[in-house]
This record gives structure tokens, sequence and C-alpha cells, in this order.
């Protein structure tokens, strides 16, 4: 939501470029796949709270107070993971990574909108197929810079 | 505090550009998206560290760099990001009349409000 309004408040600004033109290495699936993991484990703490008994003011105040912070937290992770392969997407592949991988827009098209599927959502299962989004982007973006990456969850 | 306020006052009577900032080189002290306000160069350099935005000489757009260094007439920039590929490596020095100003604060989401005076 606050994401939301910063970004059509400053839409309109002149843009100043901080880019890097290069295949430089400063792009990395890494932090989509981390704030992905981030989605997964809240989607999956909110399914895990237990509601108190409604006659119990105190603990009904904590349950609401948590279940607050843990949707807030689902979605701003959720918008930084789209924000973050829309980066990879439109500014690190370029046109012959996609004679490569000429699923390559399919791809990146159904990862933003399985981002925003886990953003409305409490999803366990949109949440593991964005994971499974992510590696699939990992192993192609790796691929194309001829390296082999292991794919490592911090969540284990 | 007091920094805020003349900034504030600054931004108030024009004195201050906003921008927002798209691309990853100037990492870790400016994220994708963050707005940042700028003072006009009025045809003067920068000083050694400064954050500064210029006119790319390769094709006239506006970029946000380091000053790297400093000579009679020229200057450098540079990206803090060490992988950065586009600054004064790739197009030279640059004159004054490519030097647009000295970004003076940044703010995000993320960041909050940054003082870049005190990055260098």
């Amino acid at each position: 939501m606050l994401s939301k309004l910063v970004k059509a408040l400053t839409k309109r600004l002149p843009e100043v470029a901080a880019h890097c033109d290069g295949p430089c290495g400063i792009y990395d699936p890494a932090s989509a796949r981390v704030t992905a993991e981030a989605v997964r484990s809240m989607t999956k703490k909110i399914l895990d709270l237990v509601p108190p008994d409604p006659s119990d003011a105190a603990a009904t105040a904590r349950y609401h107070n948590t279940l607050s912070r843990y949707v807030a937290i689902k979605e701003e992770q959720a918008e930084l993971t789209k924000r973050d392969l829309l980066v990879l997407w439109t500014d690190y592949f370029k046109p012959p990574h996609l004679e490569a991988y000429p699923d390559l827009h399919d791809t990146f098209w159904k990862a933003a909108k399985l981002c925003s599927a886990c953003k409305v959502e409490v999803s366990p299962q949109h949440a593991d197929e964005l994971m499974d989004a992510i590696h699939k982007i990992h192993q192609i973006f790796w691929a194309t810079k001829n390296r082999e990456v292991d794919w490592v969850l911090a969540g284990g | 505090m007091l920094f805020c306020a003349r900034e504030l006052v600054a931004l108030c009577l024009g004195r201050r550009t906003l921008a927002r900032v798209t691309g990853a080189s100037m990492a870790p002290t400016l994220e994708v998206g963050a707005v940042i306000a700028v003072r006009r160069g009025r045809g003067g350099l920068p000083t050694l560290g400064q954050v500064v935005v210029v006119t790319d000489p390769r094709d006239g757009r506006r970029l946000v760099k380091r000053c790297s260094s400093v000579a009679a007439d020229t200057f450098a920039v540079a990206s803090d990001n060490p992988h950065g590929a586009t600054d004064s490596r790739t197009f030279g020095s640059l004159s004054r009349s490519d030097f647009v100003g000295v970004a003076r604060w940044s703010w995000s989401l993320r960041g909050g409000l940054r003082d870049l005076r005190r990055t260098s």
C-alpha cells in the first residue's frame, strides 16, 4: 500500500540513471530468491497462527498485532520480489538471451503474476510456485554467464 | 536537524530538484527507486567524493554518480557499486557543462532519509 503510494508520487519525477550497461555481475536473482523465501515463510506463519479465545482481550490484541505484522511483511516482500524480477527481466536480459531461452518472457511474466498472487492471497501453493519460478530464473541467469551457482535457500 | 530545516526551506524555494534513481550502480548508497534532492551546479565543479548528477556525454541522459577526481576544468565520476560499468571508465572525464548538480539527500522506503554529504 505504502510502496504503491510512493511509486505513484515519484512516478513523474525526472529519472537519474545509476545503470550498469554491461553484464557486470551486479544483477543476481538471489535478491528475489531471499524475498520470495520471506513471502513463503510469512504465508506459513499466517496459516499457523491460532486465534485466541475472544474473551481474552490481551491475547486477542496480541493476535491481531502479530497477524497484521505478518500480512504487512508478506505484502512488502512480495512487492520487492516483483521489483527485483522486473529489474532482472528488463535490465539484464537482452535479445540474444531470448533467442537461447524462448520462454524467457513467459517465465518472468508468470513469476511476476505469482508475486501478485502471493501478495493478495495466503497461498502456500503459489508461494511454492513462486520459488520454483525463481529457481528456473536462477538457472537461466547463471547459464547465460556460463557459471554454475548452487541454488541455496537461506531458510533451509 | 538544522540540515533538514535548511533543505526543507531550499526545497520550498525551488532550490532543490527532485529526481528518481533507476539502476543499481550506486548501491548501497542509493537504491533503485530512491528519491534524491539535487542542488544545481551553477557552472562550477563538484568536490571530490560528492554524489553528483551529470549529463552522459554519449547520449545526454542524466546519471547519478560519485565524483572520483577533480582537475582544473574537468572531473571524473565513478559508481559506488564496484561492478558498475558506466562511469568515467567508459566515457572519460567530464567538463563543467556536464555537471548538473550535487545530490544533497536521498529518501527511500527501505533506507529512509539519508544525508548524502556523509557518504563520501
